[in-house]
């Protein structure tokens, strides 16, 4: 892409590694589409945002992609279609048509948002494309933005960098055998058949959360992702006997980890990997503090860097394979979507933590709250959460595709039971 | 300020209809109105009394038309 100004309509790219299994699984249900949104103070001034979103329009030629079907492979065409910006009138996350740009942008009373495919990025790309999109929006209604403020800049030109696969620049060879990892316990919930996606945001303090996770002396994270489980191992509990006995009985949680800290790089496609940590009722129930104990440990094992780099070269290698380079698409995605089941038969939820965000006090002053809503989970892992924080609250949102709220009342009512005030939105 | 009712976005003063949503503002809907007061003056013809057409008349409106 790096003649992209000039010779935009010949170009394309490769989709990222983790991007690959997105085009073989998404459906209007599974979309893989998530949503970050920030309320802010005042309400949104439609000439101003749709100035901003104009302004921005070409900084992120790597979003203006359309999917293409290859022989072997999809791929990214660059596509002059503008930026679709609409009322935020509909279900979050809905799926993107093969005519569309794969992202979008909203507007509703005081929220801005954004959707984006996980073809295109993660969450953090588009974190800062919301980035970028606001400071040039609060430009426009007239705050000054401080020179020194880090974000990328409508006039700038992309760097190469921002459109690398960057776990391809990571990739070494290495061993790369797959690990047997027996299957995980799932929600028994039903289902919902069509327009199934719900979700149920709380926020709570983050002054009072932090003080529970440093009482019990491990990260924000840690401590969500052990209430996850303890709530998982509570709606097991309440089960009737029969449907005990039928249920695998390790419950492992998918986190995902932004690689960036670990490995340098400027990308703003696809750059994650997952940690896995579990617990194992086989072994008896888990108290709280052992759950915890137990999640402490294997993040600070799997977030090793030699691990993280044996698990590039295995996902990355398998990829590369030169049998499986030459594999039809339509035989490759069969495949991939086999295997996507497979893998999400092995956890039980997934728990993504975006971290807290700070850009400026002058800027933090005009917004209220940022939530993030995780992609709709798929029909074995039911329910998903997604949290953020901002000033001193956390947006915990829970996507869910049943009708039973259990997981999220037994995780609410841990937190107020821990001394959290929680309020539902 | 004007804030669009639909989506609750705040329009610019010269907006009639909100951007993103499509929904008329307050002068949009007074606008948008206004052409069927003026018809209302000069009134169309009225298409719900349908008139029937027979097909002579259309050969004769094809041969006035043609100089036929």
């Amino acid at each position: 892409m790096k003649e992209l100004a000039n010779r935009r309509n010949e170009v394309w790219l490769r989709l990222d590694n983790a991007a690959k299994i997105y085009p073989a699984i998404r459906s209007p249900e599974l979309t893989a589409v998530f949503r970050i949104s920030v309320d802010l103070a005042q309400r949104v001034k439609v000439a101003a945002f749709l100035d901003a979103v104009n302004a921005i329009e070409n900084r992120f030629p790597y979003y203006k992609v359309r999917l293409r079907t290859g022989f072997f492979w999809y791929y990214l065409e660059y596509s002059a279609l503008p930026i679709a910006v609409k009322a935020d009138t509909d279900r979050p996350c809905r799926d993107f048509n093969k005519r569309e740009l794969m992202f979008r942008v909203l507007a509703r009373e005081n929220t801005i948002s954004v959707e984006f495919s996980h073809i295109l990025t993660d969450a953090t790309g588009a974190f800062e494309f919301l980035k970028s999109l606001l400071l040039v929006y609060f430009e426009k209604c007239g705050i000054a933005i401080s020179p020194e403020q880090a974000f990328l800049r409508p006039g700038e030109t992309p760097a190469n960098e921002e459109y690398e696969d960057a776990y391809s620049r990571y990739f070494k060879k290495g061993p790369s055998s797959l690990i047997q990892v027996r299957k995980a316990f799932h929600l028994p919930f039903t289902v919902k058949k069509t327009s199934r996606f719900n979700v149920l945001t709380a926020m709570i303090p983050l002054d009072e959360t932090s003080g529970r996770s440093r009482h019990y002396g491990v990260s924000l994270t840690e401590y969500f992702i052990a209430v996850y489980l303890f709530s998982l191992q509570q709606v097991y509990e309440n089960l009737p006997l029969r449907s005990r006995r039928g249920s695998n009985r390790i419950f492992r949680i998918e986190v995902p980890v932004n690689l960036r800290r670990m490995l340098p790089t400027r990308t703003m496609r696809n750059f994650t990997l997952y940690v896995l940590p579990e617990i194992d009722l086989r072994l008896g129930a888990y108290t709280f503090e052992e759950i915890i104990k137990t999640v402490y440990h294997q993040m600070r094992l799997e977030t090793d860097q030699k691990l993280i780099n044996k698990v590039i070269s295995r996902n990355v290698g398998s990829l590369n394979n030169h049998f499986v380079r030459r594999v039809p698409l339509f035989i490759k995605s069969f495949l991939l979507s086999r295997f996507y089941a497979i893998g999400t038969s092995r956890y039980s939820g997934v728990v993504t933590n975006l971290g807290k965000i700070d850009i400026a006090p002058d800027i933090n002053s005009q917004m209220d709250n940022f939530k993030f809503i995780p992609p709709p989970p798929n029909k074995i892992l039911k329910v998903n959460c997604g949290i953020v924080g901002f000033g001193n609250k956390i947006a915990l949102s829970f996507g869910n595709i049943t009708s039973s709220r259990e997981l999220e009342k037994a995780f609410l009512k841990f937190l107020t039971d821990d001394g959290v005030h929680v309020q539902t939105i | 300020m004007k804030i669009c009712k639909n989506c609750g976005v705040e329009l610019a003063d010269d907006m009639l209809y909100c951007p993103l949503c499509g929904e008329l503002s307050d002068e949009g809907a007074l606008a948008h109105y206004e052409p069927a007061t003026r018809h209302d003056s000069h009134p169309h013809p009225v298409l719900s009394g349908k008139k029937s057409v027979s097909p002579k008349s259309i050969v004769a409106l094809i041969k006035r038309k043609f100089h036929v």
